[in-house]
This record gives structure tokens, C-alpha cells and sequence, in this order.
């Protein structure tokens, strides 16, 4: 009688009783099949943990005593607050009190300028999540799109030429183009779960997984490795 | 009878941090391809160990539980972040000289990484589970318990796993 599969795992694993261990060592010495099968077993897993190493980033350096520091929960927090709030309160009640005119003067200054021109900023990039659409309102003014699978972390979306206006909902980024004929680059995760883009209420790309659809046939063509055209 | 208080389980609770806290960090960062969310979901559930007072029963289930519920919530609430870009990188991106031997190899790291993520994404959810727990060196019952199902058959799910995980990651192989 030959051992199975669970056995050959809990074997190699040290999640067999003793008794049973003992057996089943005595059986794989006298069973060239069966220690074969053994052999094989532990082959093919340290294979695929080798392989489950080559995605890991290193371990954050984290002393235990960060977990006793952190903050106290809401409930104290809220406390801490609400207290906060009162003693606040009755200074700023004080008749002359200057934190009255430090208010007064925080509340009415001038609006800062934003440090970077919107005219500046050609793209925008969000997290994939599980599923993400990048819809183009106005296809009309699309010249053409290019998309291109990277190993990064976000899905870009980049005017390459001419100019767009981006904005970022749950599960969507909207692109309108301010030109006519504006250019935009994609640049999609391979790890992204789900990814599709629609030009108005056509989706002209779409990864899924691994699986790339780019249907209506016609709308995207493939230039080269993981390079795609879209207009 | 009185629950111990987390002062008074802290050996105890710094043990188990020092057994488990790697474990749970790789385990979340393979199964979600996101170190930074994986370190604070793995900061999160030790610190609700230790607000917890008293220990746990079995303590490596319910870390596991624990991160696990955390990465759902996680997930499903994330609020995406917005991050503008600027003009240069697009341009750089079509004047990018041919790689060094150096860029090469890491270019060959990359899509080998690649290769390996998208192996894990499509496995059944379960069986990725099975076998980044069991890589991470949990035990049958504490995998049996975190992922419901029967302990006495974790091994032959666990082989399932491995056989599934190799077979896309070929197939990853054969579609380059």
C-alpha cells in the first residue's frame, strides 16, 4: 500500500502523529516509488518558494514597543478632544483674550496661490483598486491613446500632447481633452486586477488578469510587447 | 474570572510579535503586491493583539483572521489617492536609450516578478491563501481554521495549490 498526497505533505511538513511518521518511514525505505514521490514533492515546493520570493519587499523594521505607543482608541481620543475643545472655548470667551485676534487673524488671510499652475500638470495617477475604468468623455477630441503594461503601482494616465482635464472617483478616472487631437499615454500595473478603458460608452480595452480584450476590433492595435494603440 | 491585562501578558505578546510579525507582513504583502499597505495592515493587527488583553487560543489563526479581515476592509473602503503628474516623465519615456546589461537583467527581474504576480493573482483565492500560509510555515490547523475548511485534508488542498500556482506561472511563461 503505497502513501498519498496527504501523507507525502504532512510528511514533509512535520504535521504527521508519531506513530504514523514511524510507519511511513519505515514504508519509504523499503518503496523506491514512494520515496520518489517524497523526493519530487519537496523538489517542486522549494522550486515554488523560491519562485514566491522573487515578489517580496523587504520586511519594515518595526520595534514591539510601537504597537503599546500607538494612539489610545476613540474613545479617549474623542475625550482628549472634547477637552481640548473646552478649554478652547473659554479662552477664546475671555474678554481681550488674544487668542480671540490670533483667530481673527488666521480666519482672514489672503488665499495662498497654488504652488504648481494647472496648466503644469499633464497627468494624474491612482491605485488600480479592484477594478478601475479610465473613461474619455469627449472620444471626439481623442488623437490617439497609447497603452502600455508596467510593473508599477498605479494606473498613469498622462496627456502626451495637447492638454486634459483629469478627475479621480471610487472606481473611475474621467479625462476630458482641452485640444482638439490631444494625445494621452496609459500606463497600466500588470498586477491591476481590472482595468478597462471606454472611449464615451465604448470600452476599446480591457486587462483582466492576464487576458487582454480589445474589442471592437479595429478601435486598438498591438505594437510590440504589451504596447497597444487606441484612437 | 478576571481577563489578564496586555502589561501583564506583555512577554507573552512580544514573543508572539517577534514569531509572527514577518510571517504576517510577507503573507499580506505576496497575497496583495503592496508593501506599504501590507506593513500597516500587519502594525494593525498586532496592535488589536495587544489592545486585546488576553491571548488568543491559537494565536497564528488568529493573526491570520485578523489580517485577513483587515485587507478585506481594506480593500473595500480604499479611498484611491490622486497623485498629478507632471509633463516630464512622458517625454523621457520616448527618448529612453537602449538598456546597459545591467538594465537588462533587472529588466529580466522584473518581468520574472511579473510573471510570479500575475501567477498569484489568478489563483482561486483560497488556494493562494493555502499556499502563502503554508509558505510562511503556519500550521495545518491554524491554515484550517483562517480559511475554514477541513483540517484533515490541508495537505492534499496544499498540493492542489502548489500544481496550480506552477501551472500558471507557465503559463505566463509559454504566453512570452
Amino acid at each position: 500500500m503505497h502513501i498519498d498526497e496527504e501523507q507525502v505533505q504532512r510528511l514533509l511538513h512535520g504535521e504527521l502523529p508519531p506513530a504514523d511518521e514511524a510507519g511511513i518511514r519505515r514504508h519509504l525505505a523499503e518503496c523506491g516509488e514512494c520515496e520518489g514521490l517524497v523526493a519530487r514533492a519537496r523538489h517542486d515546493e522549494s522550486e515554488v518558494y523560491a519562485l514566491l520570493r522573487r515578489v517580496d519587499h523587504p520586511a519594515p523594521k518595526v520595534a514591539v514597543e510601537t504597537m503599546r505607543r500607538r494612539p489610545t482608541p476613540w474613545l479617549r481620543w474623542a475625550a482628549t478632544i472634547v477637552l481640548a475643545l473646552s478649554v478652547a472655548g473659554a479662552a477664546y470667551a475671555i474678554p481681550g483674550s488674544p487668542l480671540k485676534r490670533w483667530v481673527h487673524k488666521v480666519t482672514h488671510r489672503e488665499p495662498a496661490l497654488p504652488v504648481v499652475p494647472d496648466s503644469a500638470l499633464a497627468g494624474i495617477a491612482v491605485p488600480p483598486g479592484l477594478d478601475l475604468a479610465v473613461l474619455f468623455t469627449r472620444p471626439e477630441a481623442i488623437g490617439r491613446i497609447e497603452v502600455l503594461l508596467t510593473d508599477g503601482a498605479e494606473v498613469e494616465v498622462r496627456a502626451v500632447t495637447g492638454a486634459g482635464v483629469f478627475s479621480a472617483g471610487t472606481d473611475r478616472l474621467v479625462v476630458g481633452p482641452r485640444d482638439s487631437a490631444a494625445t494621452f499615454e496609459i500606463r497600466i500595473p500588470r498586477a491591476a486586477p481590472r482595468v478597462q478603458i471606454l472611449l464615451g460608452n465604448t470600452r476599446v480595452f480591457m486587462k483582466e488578469g492576464s487576458s487582454l480584450v480589445t474589442e471592437p476590433a479595429g478601435r486598438c492595435r498591438s505594437e510590440g510587447m504589451e504596447r497597444y494603440i487606441c484612437s | 474570572m478576571p481577563v489578564p491585562s496586555a502589561e501583564a501578558q506583555l512577554p507573552e505578546f512580544e514573543e508572539l510579535f517577534h514569531a509572527h510579525f514577518g510571517r504576517i507582513y510577507r503573507y499580506l504583502d505576496r497575497l496583495t503586491g503592496e508593501p506599504e499597505l501590507a506593513a500597516d495592515l500587519a502594525q494593525e493587527t498586532f496592535i488589536r493583539l495587544y489592545r486585546r488583553g488576553a491571548l488568543p487560543d491559537a494565536p497564528g489563526a488568529w493573526l491570520i483572521s485578523v489580517a485577513m479581515n483587515l485587507l478585506r476592509n481594506a480593500k473595500s473602503t480604499e479611498r484611491r489617492r490622486r497623485r498629478l503628474l507632471t509633463p516630464a516623465r512622458g517625454e523621457h519615456i520616448h527618448s529612453d536609450p537602449p538598456p546597459s546589461p545591467d538594465e537588462a537583467n533587472e529588466q529580466a527581474g522584473a518581468e520574472e516578478r511579473g510573471r510570479v504576480r500575475r501567477a498569484l493573482d489568478r489563483m482561486p483565492e483560497r488556494e493562494r491563501g493555502m499556499l502563502l500560509l503554508r509558505a510562511e510555515g503556519f500550521s495545518y490547523r491554524d491554515i484550517a481554521t483562517a480559511l475554514e475548511v477541513n483540517e484533515a485534508s490541508v495537505g492534499v488542498l496544499l498540493a492542489r495549490a502548489k500544481r496550480a500556482f506552477r501551472e500558471l506561472y507557465e503559463d505566463n511563461l509559454d504566453a512570452h
